[in-house]
């Protein structure tokens, strides 16, 4: 393993399933790449990803306890981080928790950075539904579920570590709260807003200083509707039910068609706090 | 304890259940050793992963909570056991990773996946986790198949699978979906619903010719397709597939590896078999595969 000084330091890339990541990772991914690549190309790995977990313990972690394998995660974490220059992005859904012996799940490295990736939890709930193929109440009750998580089976092989996902409100707050995370919030309608600018954001956030036509060339490159033609062309691999894109609509507000009036109060009694912070409130107090 | 795998008399201080017990008085070629002795780290050795380092072909795991794992020269694997680690726990790294390791320090080529006897041959089936090998062993066991090895396949230079040790590892899940009651099986450790499976009697004795490695590639589609890979193509498919692929460079094994997976790629038909994710189709997919087998005979 090459040693902290030449290796990148990490830059999370965290949210709640469904809330725009892979997007952010594409408009990374492109701008870094410098030259045009495959048209679903995305940046870094993922937290819970075992071959990389396996990679880095050099050990098979299928044969580790979710406990016990989230016990090291800090340290796997801790030995893949270096000082830079460079940045390693690591997409993470894992809300920022601390593990059993108290240590914050993502390791104790001074360089790292977040990028907090954020969306109104109403339109989350109904792409949760899609994607997962379960009923908009119970994507609803998973979002209102502080101990909800993904990949928790232990019955069967899992391709990912558990991932501990608190409710949506929780999950938002345990990354923008804790000051060494370094999260820098960008939220999903804003990056449908304008892209650009949400770019630029980021990369001021990591210190980095791209030419013009890279942001152009990224953002272009990772618009929806080309996304979702390419992945109707070639496939994607976080599809996982088949006939059902994950580049579905990425839309803005469409919860308006999708969520029972007793769906929208369920979600807005339990997250109003956390909407509010996030800006997902109008000055009425109804949804944004 | 004397126990037999993989054509070796194996000198155990604690108790196998798993492995198939050998007569008394044979000379061990291998001895699994108690020894409070054994270190957290070798002076100068070469990190493979944070857990496992390696030191003049020598390798030592230190598996979090369970056990420091020596493993010398193929010949000798000392154990010493954390506190509080439960024997289960002990069991499934030695048997695995430190096994695997001494077999491939004893000059094999060690293939993770199911092994099972088609005609007198060997099928291996790779893949990564939950790819459904275990699952598939278990269904060829039910079709009446005998297994060769589960999850740790060593192969010698004339290209032929050392059987293991008559028992399979299956996830609740997958006993499920083939109506096996794991009641009474143990566990492979606490915290996990994967079970030791007995299979005394339906396991092979003798080593066997690799004719078929057959890659199970899970995906998000309606169904099979099978995709064979020809000439240099099967190279990189053994290679990604060798038991953890990681020690390899550490313990000095490169060029040998390289040599013996290039060997294998010449004698047996590769292919990457597409399957659907859901639901499994356990029963196709197992025609497929033995279709495809007997297609070659």
């Amino acid at each position: 393993m090459r040693r902290p000084e030449e290796r990148p330091a990490l830059c999370w890339l965290a949210s709640y399933p469904k809330a725009g990541n892979t997007w952010v990772r594409s408009l990374l991914g492109k701008l870094l790449a410098g030259t045009p690549g495959p048209e679903l190309a995305l940046a870094g790995v993922h937290a819970a990803a075992r071959g990389w977990l396996d990679g880095l313990a050099g050990l098979d972690t299928q044969e580790l306890t979710h406990d016990g394998l989230e016990r090291i995660r800090p340290d796997l974490y801790n030995a893949a981080a270096g000082r830079g220059p460079g940045w390693l992005f690591v997409k993470i859904h894992d809300a920022l928790h601390r593990t059993g012996e108290g240590r914050w799940l993502i390791g104790e490295s001074p360089q790292a950075r977040t990028i907090y990736i954020a969306r109104h939890p109403m339109d989350v709930a109904c792409s949760l539904s899609h994607h997962y193929q379960v009923s908009l109440d119970e994507a609803v009750r998973r979002l209102c579920d502080p101990s909800c998580a993904l990949s928790e089976r232990t019955d069967k092989a899992r391709a990912q570590a558990r991932q501990r996902l608190l409710d949506w409100s929780g999950h938002a707050a345990s990354w923008l709260d804790e000051p060494s995370a370094h999260a820098l919030l960008v939220r999903y309608e804003d990056l449908k807003a304008d892209p650009h600018r949400e770019l630029w954001r980021m990369c001021e956030h990591l210190g980095l200083s791209p030419a013009e036509a890279d942001v152009d060339r990224a953002v272009a490159g990772s618009d929806f509707r080309r996304l979702a033609q390419a992945e109707q062309r070639q496939g994607f691999g976080e599809r996982i039910n088949p006939g059902v894109p994950f580049f579905r609509k990425g839309e803005v507000g469409g919860w308006r068609r999708e969520l029972s009036d007793a769906q929208v109060d369920r979600l807005l009694t339990h997250h109003r706090p956390g909407m509010q912070r996030l800006g997902y409130l109008l000055p009425d107090g109804s949804p944004a | 304890m004397m126990y037999t795998a993989y054509g070796l008399a194996i000198h155990s201080d604690f108790d196998l259940p798993e492995l198939s017990s050998a007569p008394p008085g044979a000379a061990a070629d291998l001895g699994i050793l108690l020894d409070d002795q054994v270190p957290e780290a070798l002076d100068g050795a070469v990190q493979a992963g944070l857990y496992a380092q390696a030191k003049d072909g020598d390798l030592l795991l230190t598996v979090p909570e369970v056990a420091c794992i020596w493993v010398k020269g193929g010949r000798e694997i000392r154990v010493r056991a954390m506190p509080g680690a439960d024997a289960e726990s002990v069991r499934l790294f030695v048997l695995g990773s430190g096994l695997g390791a001494a077999l491939m320090q004893r000059g094999f080529l060690v293939i993770h996946g199911n092994a099972i006897e088609v005609d007198g041959a060997c099928m291996i089936c790779v893949g990564p986790s939950g790819a459904g090998k275990s699952t598939l062993a278990a269904g060829f066991l039910g079709r009446g198949y005998r297994v060769l090895a589960d999850d740790v396949v060593p192969i010698d230079a004339q290209g032929r699978a050392w059987p293991g040790f008559p028992r399979i590892k299956l996830w609740q899940d997958a006993a499920a979906e083939l109506a096996i009651d794991t009641e009474g099986f143990q566990r492979i450790r606490p915290g996990m619903d994967k079970f030791n499976v007995p299979v005394m009697g339906r396991d092979v004795s003798q080593p066997l010719p690799v004719k078929w490695v057959y890659e199970l590639n899970p995906q998000a589609v309606e169904d099979f397709a099978m995709a064979e890979l020809k000439g240099m193509a099967k190279l990189p498919l053994i290679q990604q597939n060798t038991y953890r692929l990681n020690y390899v460079a550490p313990l000095g094994l490169q060029v040998s590896h390289f040599k013996q997976c290039a060997a294998l790629a010449g004698q047996v038909k590769v292919a990457r078999v597409t399957r659907p994710t859901k639901p499994f189709r356990l029963q196709e997919l197992m025609d497929v595969l033995l279709e495809d087998a007997h297609a070659q005979a």
